[in-house]
């Protein structure tokens, strides 16, 4: 079957394949089997912030595991919900990441971390106002001139709504993006943990996102307190997940798409796994050939590393 | 947006959302919360806050155990939940990266009044703390071309006392109060640790070689040398710095052994041209 599919794709976020994020315990095994020329992997997500730093290891693993593989940078810290002013400090560090590692894309999250200069460490929900959406996507036109591309915002995972939502995550979510042209990155098993939380219907919420904007989906598991589920990212993708990105994929075609583990994180073989089991999918639902056609993004052969 | 705030404060309140909507006498708090965040028969407005107040303090404070690995287990579990807990009311994090949350617990440890008791049951802690936290920075220190033996091979002997050094980026050298190094190097090696049991200043030099950081304990002479080579002194410097304290025919000798292993240990890169 060809690869082409009749989804509307955006031009600046190419098809990349599976990938799984970058976590410092795998860097031995990728190294390994970057040398005998088998990831195991189409590309890698690194985290910013971890690389946001001046020199060492970091760096080190960075450029080479660049030099192997597509990247993209994916952070926690943009803030770009916050009262507060946007950091330069923090963009012009991003700006500088980018520079080096040459990413398919950056994305961030659609939530606030912190406020008077005080981070929580955590994404926390936004109130779904006009208000708000006004101002969100004003610092992502910012955020964008500054960095001189599109970015890509994650719907986020919760456990809170707030009285004054005049819509839905979603609504928020679609509307933003249209107003300040940027990106999606659909987080599935985010849209499973905040449709158990607060009682919406998952397949509802993919339905409404507009392909043409989906850079990206991720995939992960979450852990059961009580009555909530919340986004540990410490387990295997659960079946209700991998059903929905199914769903997801029959109606935005082949999307990159990566496996997140961050916590009692598993050998690299384990995690190789999910995505073995996301690319099955991936083929079966969307009929792509396992490689990507082509050199998506700068340094994608692994014939060129990066020099530096 | 007050709405950020309001829920900023009570993440971070360090008992949790339900006792500081009970201390809040008027329940002025409360009302607001209510007001603002909606809760529903499955879980209430502050039961929902909550969980992002535990997450809040359980994702420091396992940042800030991962950085101070000798100092967890030293203190112990108890102790070091208290510390965690305190320091943050002081030192919020307001970095990007948790892992730098804990960038001025030394300082704490050594100077802030919530940490009294801590400092009166482990008078070494802060000691401890200094030494973590400078191995965590040399970990990703800026990268730079270390003096090497080439460099100094190059060079003839009696151009030697011209050799200007400097120190490494990686590298910082510092004084303690409490001989805490053998406690950090026990932790290492996931042997018990021992906590000292009387103050003894030690030098400390702290330095990363390729991707791996290093310390050790120097000894007066040598660190005061190295004060030398921090403040961008030539080894003829070095050199007059022995005589001083060591026989005229120790002191080149001992001059050539601190280079030699400065140089194999990259501890030194050079100053006045060289490489």
């Amino acid at each position: 079957m060809p690869a082409v599919a009749p989804f509307p794709r955006p031009v600046d976020a190419p098809f990349l394949g599976v990938g799984v994020g970058l976590r410092p315990v795998h860097y031995p095994a990728i190294l390994e089997r970057g040398e005998a020329g088998d990831l195991g992997v189409d590309w890698f997500e690194a985290l910013s912030e971890n690389y946001m730093v001046r020199g060492g290891r970091p760096l080190r693993m960075l450029d080479t595991i660049r030099g192997l593989a597509p990247m993209v940078l994916h952070g926690v810290s943009m803030n770009i919900g916050s009262s507060d002013p946007l950091d330069p400090v923090y963009l012009d560090a991003l700006a500088e990441l980018a520079r080096r590692s040459e990413p398919g894309w950056i994305s961030d999250h659609l939530c606030w971390t912190g406020v008077e200069r005080t981070n929580l460490h955590d994404l926390m929900p936004m109130p779904y106002t006009e208000a708000s959406l006004a101002w969100v996507a004003s610092r992502v036109l910012e955020v964008q001139d500054r960095l001189g591309r599109r970015i890509a915002l994650e719907n986020p995972s919760s456990y809170l709504t707030y009285a004054s939502d005049e819509m839905s995550e979603c609504e928020y979510l679609v509307a933003l993006a249209e107003r300040a042209d940027c990106g999606i990155l659909l987080d599935l098993n985010n849209v499973y943990v905040s449709a158990n939380n607060h009682d919406f219907d998952a397949r509802a919420y993919v339905d409404a996102i507009p392909a043409e904007r989906v850079f990206q989906i991720h995939l992960a598991g979450p852990s059961d307190a009580g009555p909530l589920l919340i986004d540990t990212h410490d387990s295997p993708v659960r079946p209700q997940v991998w059903d929905l990105y199914a769903y997801a994929l029959e109606r935005l075609g082949p999307v990159s798409t990566l496996i997140e583990w961050d916590d009692q994180i598993p050998p690299y073989e384990e995690l190789l796994e999910e995505a073995q089991r996301a690319r099955a999918i991936l083929e079966r639902v969307t009929h792509t050939e396992r490689r990507p056609a082509g050199e998506p993004c700068g340094k994608a052969s692994a014939s060129s590393p990066v020099g530096r | 947006m007050r709405i950020q705030q309001l829920i900023s404060q009570l993440v971070r309140e360090p008992e949790g959302v339900a006792a500081a909507l009970r201390k809040d006498a008027g329940g002025a708090l409360a009302r607001e919360l209510e007001s603002a965040v909606c809760g529903n028969a499955r879980m209430g407005a502050a039961e929902r806050l909550e969980v992002y107040a535990n997450a809040y303090f359980f994702r420091i404070h396992d940042a800030l155990k991962e950085e101070y690995p000798a100092l967890a287990a030293a203190i112990g579990d108890g102790w070091f939940n208290d510390l965690a807990g305190l320091y943050l009311l002081d030192f919020p994090s307001r970095h990007p990266n948790l892992a730098n949350a804990g960038a001025k617990l030394a300082r704490f440890l050594a100077e802030h009044e919530r940490a009294a008791p801590l400092r009166q049951r482990f008078p070494w802690a802060a000691d401890v703390a200094r030494l973590e936290w400078a191995i965590q920075v040399a970990f990703d220190a800026p990268d730079a071309r270390p003096l090497r033996p080439e460099d100094v091979a190059r060079i003839p002997p009696e151009d030697w006392a011209d050799l200007g050094l400097a120190l490494h980026p990686t590298a910082e050298l510092f004084e303690l109060a409490w001989p805490v190094c053998a406690l950090r190097r026990a932790s290492d090696a996931e042997a018990p640790v021992v906590a000292p049991t009387s103050a003894a200043p030690e030098h400390v030099l702290v330095w990363r070689i390729d991707e791996r950081v290093s310390y050790r304990v120097l000894d007066d002479l040598e660190a005061s040398a190295l004060a030398c080579v921090a403040r961008g002194a030539r080894f003829g410097e070095i050199l007059e710095h022995a005589a001083e304290r060591l026989d005229d025919d120790a002191a080149p000798l001992q001059g050539a052994e601190w280079l030699r292993r400065w140089v194999t240990d990259q501890v030194v890169r050079g100053g006045g041209g060289i490489a």
